[in-house]
């Protein structure tokens, strides 16, 4: 087992140095002269040859690239983000500010998710070709189709004119007030869930029918089980395992969609750090998030691994 | 199979070259009705975005101030935005917008991506694994991160959001070229062609290439379906398309808001729209899929 871990954490070693160099050719080397945009922000008198000069010496952009590429890598390793060229706050304490509400609407999404898509898949594959399966399955794909912003809009609306009730925006910390921040966080969530709901539905009924179609599975009904029990007790464990996988690995995709949610909803999260420094063009702040996205992505992936790994001891040998 | 008898003569007649493809088509169609349905959602996209000069009574960037935010009525079919454009227009011109750069994006992607997966794939050994490494790297990107990323780098203009939904696309259809090039240059046919002196170009193209596509064909009509759902979150957030270009994400941004409480048919149809066309292309991947299963044939 511990041969596996090693292997697959060097394995991990040229995937991370492949993500450094994305990264860095995409917004360093991609947006042309940053000396340009940091300089013209001071406006159009200030463009001259000396001032571009020394913001390039300052940045260290007249080295060749190679040298930049080795310069920007040593920084992030030694946790430098630079600051926002906004507001001059460094990165790192940006992060920290916005990670929370992140991190609770991903964790609170993939709740919502499961809580949906686990009954109705099961339900869908237990009735498997009557007209509830039918029905569940078209509803899923329904929603695998529709965007979760329109989601998150309909639900909006929903709540409008069901309820004359206009769902509040923004964040308020857990461990201050439960209650508001629960308030805030469940619409953009279940707005997100619903149409992560319709994949993992899709899954779970996939994995479920596999596992009803086991040997031990009509032993159990052979027995004259329930199907209470048959399907509760003995199936419905071995099927949620690879959903549950499943779900660390779409943790890219929870994350993705964190992104637009937290535009709607107005949450002060990363996703909406994101897209205000790309607004600004506040490259570091940009590069900052991007890297640690993809750095959670890569972690949990590893993780999966190593579960699957252990859990399922043929993957060892892989 | 129950085949009208009268249909098989005229499929064999000299006109029979095109009765027989709609015949077969038909015979799909019965077989596999979601996709059948999925096939005509997209047809009549496609023909609503060609024909869209057409349909469209109004021009879709002329903004009307005397009828701004007018519900869904007879003059205006489904309602004009708060710049008292006509939303019907700008739907169906969105549709073109939609399908341009979903098609387009999946196809250079596809080329891109293709080449890659076809030759790492049949070389296999050490190259292939380094760019196996680089592809899981561009794949641990959330897609709309990288999408944005590549934005931020390039600008906005329709041009760039192609590029930056291809770029998305290329390690996942590298991926699945890659898988089939990987089993196929393995067989024992291209082995003979190797050893009769095949040159690698022959061996990549009239042999590992004609097996790859039809797992790439399933994947390519998901990936249509994903651009354009790319290309719509762009737009949402802003950072797509270039304003008053009518993508269907930016319409929905500009509906949210102040907007959605007086006039939630902003929200309403391009949303439907926009998940229609998603639809669309997964019930043809799905029926596409089936069909293609070597398992079942």
């Amino acid at each position: 087992m511990y041969r596996y871990i090693v292997r697959r954490l060097i394995a991990y070693v040229p995937v991370l140095i492949g993500v450094s160099l994305l990264i860095f050719v995409v917004l360093r080397v991609l947006p042309g002269d940053v000396a340009m945009v940091i300089v013209g922000q001071g406006g159009e008198g200030t463009i001259t040859e000396n001032a571009l000069e020394s913001v390039r010496a300052q940045l260290g952009l007249n080295k060749p690239l190679p040298l930049q590429y080795l310069e920007w890598l040593g920084r992030f390793v030694t946790l430098d983000l630079g600051r926002s060229l906004h507001n001059g706050e460094p990165v790192t304490a940006l992060i920290g500010r916005s990670m929370p509400a992140t991190m609770e609407l991903t964790l609170l999404t993939a709740v919502m998710s499961l809580l949906i898509a686990v009954p109705l898949g099961v339900v869908s594959a237990i009735r498997q070709e009557t007209w509830l399966d039918y029905t569940l399955r078209v509803i899923s794909i329904a929603g695998i189709a529709a965007p979760n912003f329109w989601v998150g809009l309909l639900l909006i609306l929903g709540l409008l004119f069901v309820f004359h009730w206009f769902p509040p925006l923004g964040y308020s910390s857990f461990v201050e007030d439960p209650a508001s921040n629960l308030q805030k966080l469940v619409w953009p969530a279940l707005a997100m869930g619903a149409s992560f709901a319709a994949f993992l539905s899709r899954m779970t009924r996939s994995c479920v029918l596999e596992v009803l179609s086991q040997d031990y599975i009509r032993t159990a009904w052979s027995k004259g089980l329930r199907e209470r029990q048959v399907v509760f007790h003995h199936a419905l464990k071995n099927a949620l395992l690879p959903v549950v996988t499943l779900l660390g690995v779409q943790v890219a995709l929870l994350l993705g969609g964190a992104v637009v949610m937290e535009k709607m909803f107005a949450i002060p999260g990363l996703g909406l750090a994101l897209v205000d420094g790309i607004h600004h063009r506040d490259y570091p702040v940009v590069q900052g998030i991007i890297v640690l996205f993809s750095m959670i992505v890569l972690t949990v992936n590893l993780l999966v691994d190593l579960t699957y790994a252990w859990l399922d001891p043929r993957i060892r040998y892989l | 199979m129950n085949t009208n008898a009268a249909v098989d003569r005229a499929a064999l007649s000299p006109s029979g070259a095109v009765m027989r493809p709609l015949v077969g088509l038909l015979h799909m169609a019965r077989r596999k009705p979601l996709g059948a349905a999925g096939g005509l959602v997209i047809g009549l996209m496609v023909i609503a975005a060609i024909a869209a000069p057409l349909l469209a009574q109004r021009d879709p960037y002329f903004m009307d101030h005397s009828h701004p935010l007018q519900p869904p009525g007879l003059q205006f079919l489904l309602g004009t935005d708060n710049f008292g454009r006509d939303m019907f227009s700008r739907i169906l011109y969105g549709a073109r917008v939609s399908l341009f750069v979903g098609l387009l994006s999946v196809a250079v992607g596809s080329s891109a991506g293709g080449a890659i997966g076809l030759f790492s794939g049949h070389l296999g050994g050490r190259l292939d694994i380094v760019v196996q490494r680089f592809l899981d790297a561009m794949m641990s990107f959330p897609t709309i991160v990288l999408a944005l990323a590549i934005m931020v780098g390039l600008g906005s203009s329709v041009t760039n959001v192609i590029i930056a939904i291809a770029i998305v696309e290329i390690p996942r259809v590298a991926r699945i070229v890659r898988a089939s090039a990987l089993s196929v240059s393995r067989t024992e046919y291209v082995e003979a062609a190797r050893a009769i002196g095949a040159p690698l170009s022959r061996l990549v193209l009239v042999h590992t290439l004609p097996n790859c596509v039809a797992p790439y064909l399933v994947y390519a009509s998901a990936a249509v379906a994903h651009a354009m759902l790319i290309e719509a979150t762009l737009g949402f957030l802003g950072l797509g398309s270039p304003p008053p270009t009518p993508s269907w994400g930016a319409m929905l941004a500009g509906a949210g808001g102040e907007f959605v409480e007086v006039a939630p048919w902003l929200a309403i149809f391009p949303g439907i729209a926009l998940s229609l066309a998603i639809f669309g292309f997964n019930l043809l991947g799905d029926a596409l899929r089936d069909i293609l299963d070597p398992r079942l044939r």
